[in-house]
């Protein structure tokens, strides 16, 4: 079986024309062939996988579908609290947890109807890199498996694009989706901060913390936004907005669309290298044929942005973790070991100097956009490094174009615009006004309609439409 | 460039946050004190005293 985007498995499925058991084997033959390879999964749950896409068979061929969910095989990072499924964290502190109560976005997928094909690889409490001392190791990237995935959602970004799943939630705190996404060369959107309930799922920095979708195209990601977004209680942090309708932009066009090019992120703050600036002044160019304005934004400096988040996301971890830190530091990876080890070098002055910078960037973003729909950036600098490039204190190596839109809480999606010389994803960020991922999700599905790029799979999987 | 950071000063900081390093780990950590300093510089701006942190405290219906 090719494999298939969410949204055309989901209208086959609708049509009767397609089987949800047939479409779960497919990719369950898939985990089977290439995991031993990727590591994308820390636990695959095949019987839960087949009871689940057997139910769902039976109701949709009694009373039609729930919605363009159902029946879809999907995967949970391993942050992500699951129902009687262990869940680890890929820590040893957490090895054999198994929560009573699913978390609120996996309860949600489950409500739809998904398949649950098992828990996916993650870093460490969703922090620090790709390491080989944690009880399971790192994930690989599927279009060279010598290269990272980025992190720290690692698994959900290889699994989509082996085709092991159609799609999968991630975690972000300062790129945690989008990081993958852009490495992976699929699409992975951070939603609004608040949007999508947390409730359920480890912390990693309390007020940076956002839960989304990837999948592989923006499309996909609108249809599984659609069945997570919405206030929740029991997430502190959770917004009370009405859900839209994500793909009301859909083949509208872009006529009047204005975009922002924040072009001193990419090109001067932080220069990319140059199949990732060529990808975005291909964008650019897609944008203006397709009749969206475009004009550039300047804001504070991305280096500004990213001390801004750093300082933020060291000390609220240091905070979510300090009883272990204090008693079972060693039990943790080196990199975990190290980041944490950083909380104590930061003040509580530093803290709220953070903190009420962050104030100061986010009013900066606000007025930037006033006259704006979204502003675009890189998503990554380049393709993929290799596994063993990836410093060890890589928190001060260089600013991530990721950090900006979690310190602001800005909703941003990361999609991909080409590939390099090595044959390796190149990606775009697109960002949106808070609440307004329906706009972020138009021209994100508008750009991947007018060019190529998802017609390509990793060789791994597709050799026969590589190249 | 910030000075470097005493072995009695990380100590310290290490003691406060309940800490307890190997000789190692606390090189390891000194080597990048002068990146953490810059950070530190960068969330300093020249700012009056309405100039809140992002996350303000205030009363809603709910609390009544």
């Amino acid at each position: 079986m090719d494999i298939l985007t969410l949204a055309d498995a989901a209208k086959l499925i609708a049509q009767k024309k397609l089987s949800p058991v047939e479409l779960t084997k497919a990719c369950l033959d898939r985990v089977a062939r290439f995991d031993g390879d990727l590591h994308a999964f820390i636990l695959p749950t095949e019987e839960r996988a087949l009871s689940d896409a057997k139910a769902a068979e039976a109701e949709i061929m009694r009373s039609g579908p729930r919605g363009p969910l159902h029946g879809i095989p999907m995967g949970l990072k391993d942050i992500v609290d699951t129902a009687g499924i262990e869940t680890t964290c890929q820590s040893r502190l957490l090895a054999g947890n198994v929560p009573a109560e699913d978390a609120a976005c996996a309860a949600k997928l489950a409500a739809a109807g998904t398949v649950l094909m098992g828990k996916l690889t993650t870093h460490e409490f969703a922090d620090g890199g790709p390491s080989f001392d944690l009880p399971k190791p790192p994930a690989r990237n599927p279009w060279n498996t010598e290269h990272f995935t980025a992190g720290s959602s690692s698994g959900t970004g290889a699994a989509i694009a082996a085709g092991m799943i159609l799609c999968g939630i991630g975690t972000d705190t300062g790129g945690s989706i989008r990081g993958p996404a852009a490495l992976c060369g699929i699409a992975g959107i951070k939603p609004t901060y608040g949007l999508v309930s947390r409730a359920g799922v480890a912390p990693a920095a309390f007020s940076l913390d956002h839960i989304g979708p990837m999948a592989w195209t923006a499309e996909d990601c609108a249809l599984m936004l659609q069945a997570l977004a919405g206030h929740d209680p029991k997430d502190p942090a959770s917004a009370s907005w009405p859900v839209p309708d994500y793909t009301v932009g859909f083949g509208t066009g872009l006529q009047d669309v204005r975009i922002g090019v924040i072009r001193h992120f990419h090109e001067t703050d932080y220069p990319v290298a140059p199949a990732a600036q060529a990808g975005i002044d291909n964008a650019l160019a897609v944008f203006r044929s397709m009749g969206a304005t475009v004009t550039d934004v300047t804001l504070s400096p991305l280096q500004d942005w990213h001390a801004c988040g750093s300082l933020i996301s060291i000390t609220e971890r240091a905070s979510a973790y300090e009883e272990w830190a204090r008693t079972r530091l060693g039990d943790f990876g080196e990199r975990v070991q190290r980041r944490l080890m950083l909380g104590a070098m930061v003040s509580g002055v530093d803290y709220v100097q953070a903190v009420r910078r962050r104030r100061e960037l986010r009013d900066e973003l606000r007025l930037a956009m006033a006259d704006l729909d979204v502003v675009i950036t890189a998503g990554a600098p380049a393709e993929a490094p290799k596994m063993d490039a990836i410093p060890r204190w890589d928190l001060f190596d260089k600013p991530n174009f990721t950090m900006p839109f979690n310190v602001s809480g800005y909703p941003a999606i990361c999609v991909c615009s080409g590939f390099g010389p090595a044959g390796l994803p190149v990606s775009l960020q697109i960002v949106g006004k808070p609440f307004q991922e329906a706009k972020v999700f138009q021209v994100a599905d508008a750009f991947e309609k007018a060019t190529p790029f998802r017609d390509r799979r990793p060789a791994m999987v597709s050799p026969v439409m590589a190249g | 460039m910030p000075p470097p950071i005493s072995d009695e000063s990380l100590d310290h900081m290490l003691a406060n946050a309940g800490l307890t390093l190997d000789e190692a780990q606390k090189a390891d950590l000194q080597t990048i004190h002068d990146n953490l300093a810059m950070m530190k510089a960068r969330v300093r701006q020249k700012r009056g005293h309405m100039a809140e942190p992002a996350h303000g405290f205030a009363f809603t219906a709910e609390d009544l």
